[in-house]
């Protein structure tokens, strides 16, 4: 009887672990394949660049947006910053560009269809730091394949409490 | 013997302790969500109260109002055999009477939206809280949160909730059409008519955007919008000065089933 009772405490305690185990896993897998462009943010920040330079939108619609690669190659073109890495990049960015295509930039981000969230509203009406859901992009030197934090329903009503804005379903769901 | 006499205690003990913690959580609860409340209601200056008028003397029955509905929010095409097992999903319904005897007949078209009641029926029984009233008078149906079980589609008087008996189909180059700002519902949820207040979320931001308070006519149904007749109106029914509400104490009003107390939030206007 007793040895029994161990074995089954010994099988909660394997199986606990397995999951914690493959959860912590899971968690720092990436959520996203990137094109295999070394695109750098915190050159980009450190270069006096802010986040809305490039994702222009954030400040006056729904979507940040990625900016186009045409704006990659200009801004280039006009700054004329010369580094190994964009010695190799740039002629293809070059060519990406001239058929006119785009680099095909997976969303890391990505809210449900059942929610609404507007960037306008977080960033212009409640000034909110990009940060909040989006990291420290200062630290980070390689593309983003993994969100920050869990976009979350219960993080969003957390921040919601916390600044004591609406938590009504329906300013979110639809 | 004395093992049991002591457990009956300590029982009773623990249960009193239980019970009295029970309730001292729930007030502090209670109070912490009245002090939660206060701040978000001085943001909004006034919640409003949005309500729908239908003048069914103007109204041609030309069901455009049932099409923007379908155009707007992502509705499945109403195919045969939805029709014929009585399956059709319909936020915006024409409701057909025949009034008078011959040779004074007379045929009837009524639009029935939701009718937003002040008190409504289906919210009530909703186990999970799927549906139910937000401060500004709309019913809610929150898909996500929706486990099917059809309660609010039975208890609705006016028929006015759909079940999503099957995944939604489109004919292949109308799932790109799509409105971006409606979700496409899954198969085993209710839906209903929601006042288009997707266009009320973007009406608040845009009004927020320009530093002001929502004006009228900021917040515009679909099916107000394309009305030819004009016989439909929408605003505020706790400004007195709202189209809305001036027509809505208009003397050929009435309200749907209104012997049921449900306070629709939808009135028809109609010469008797």
């Amino acid at each position: 009887m007793r040895e029994r009772l161990l074995l089954l405490v010994a099988l909660a305690v394997l199986a606990g672990t397995t999951f914690y185990a493959m959860r912590e896993r899971a968690s720092q897998r990436p959520q996203a394949v990137q094109p295999l462009i070394p695109f750098n943010h915190q050159k980009h920040l450190a270069a006096g660049l802010t986040c809305v330079t490039c994702h222009a939108q954030a400040e006056t619609e729904t979507f940040a947006g990625v900016p186009a690669v045409t704006d990659c190659v200009d801004c280039h073109a006009a700054v004329g910053v010369q580094t190994p890495v964009l010695d190799r990049v740039g002629p293809q960015l070059e060519q990406v560009a001239a058929r006119g295509e785009e680099i095909p930039w997976k969303q890391v981000y990505r809210v449900p269809g059942h929610a609404y969230f507007s960037h306008r509203r977080h960033v212009t009406l409640a000034q909110l730091d990009c940060a909040l859901c989006h990291g420290d992009l200062s630290q980070v030197t390689a593309p983003v394949v993994r969100q920050a934090a869990p976009l979350t329903m219960d993080r969003c009503l957390e921040c919601h409490r916390q600044r004591q804005v609406t938590t009504d379903c329906l300013a979110c769901h639809r | 013997m004395e093992g049991l006499a002591y457990s009956r205690r300590s029982f009773l003990a623990r249960a009193l302790a239980a019970a009295a913690s029970l309730a001292l959580f729930r007030r502090l609860s209670k109070a912490e969500a009245s002090v939660r409340q206060a701040p978000g209601q001085a943001v909004a200056a006034r919640p409003h109260r949005w309500g729908m008028v239908i003048d069914l003397d103007r109204c041609t029955g030309c069901q455009a109002c049932v099409v923007a509905c379908w155009a707007e929010n992502n509705q499945p095409l109403p195919s045969p055999e939805a029709h014929r097992a009585g399956r059709i999903i319909e936020w915006m319904t024409l409701l057909p009477s025949t009034e008078g005897e011959y040779p004074a007949v007379r045929q009837r078209l009524m639009p029935v939206p939701c009718q937003h009641c002040d008190r409504p029926p289906c919210t009530p029984v909703c186990p999970v809280f799927a549906t139910y009233k937000n401060p500004e008078g709309l019913v809610a149906q929150i898909y996500p949160r929706c486990i099917g079980c059809r309660y609010c589609v039975n208890a609705c008087p006016y028929t006015c909730k759909f079940f999503n008996w099957s995944t939604p189909t489109w004919p292949a180059p109308m799932e790109a059409m799509h409105n971006p700002d409606v979700s496409v519902r899954p198969k085993g949820v209710t839906e209903k008519c929601t006042f288009c207040h997707h266009r009320l979320i973007r009406a608040k931001e845009q009004a927020a955007s320009d530093g002001r308070t929502l004006r009228e006519g900021d917040y515009v149904p679909a099916c107000m919008q394309v009305c030819p007749a004009r016989a439909i109106a929408f605003g505020d029914l706790d400004e007195p000065n709202s189209a809305a509400s001036q027509l809505g104490r208009s003397p050929r009003r009435s309200l749907l089933q209104e012997e049921l107390g449900t306070r629709p939030k939808v009135t028809y206007l109609a010469e008797a």
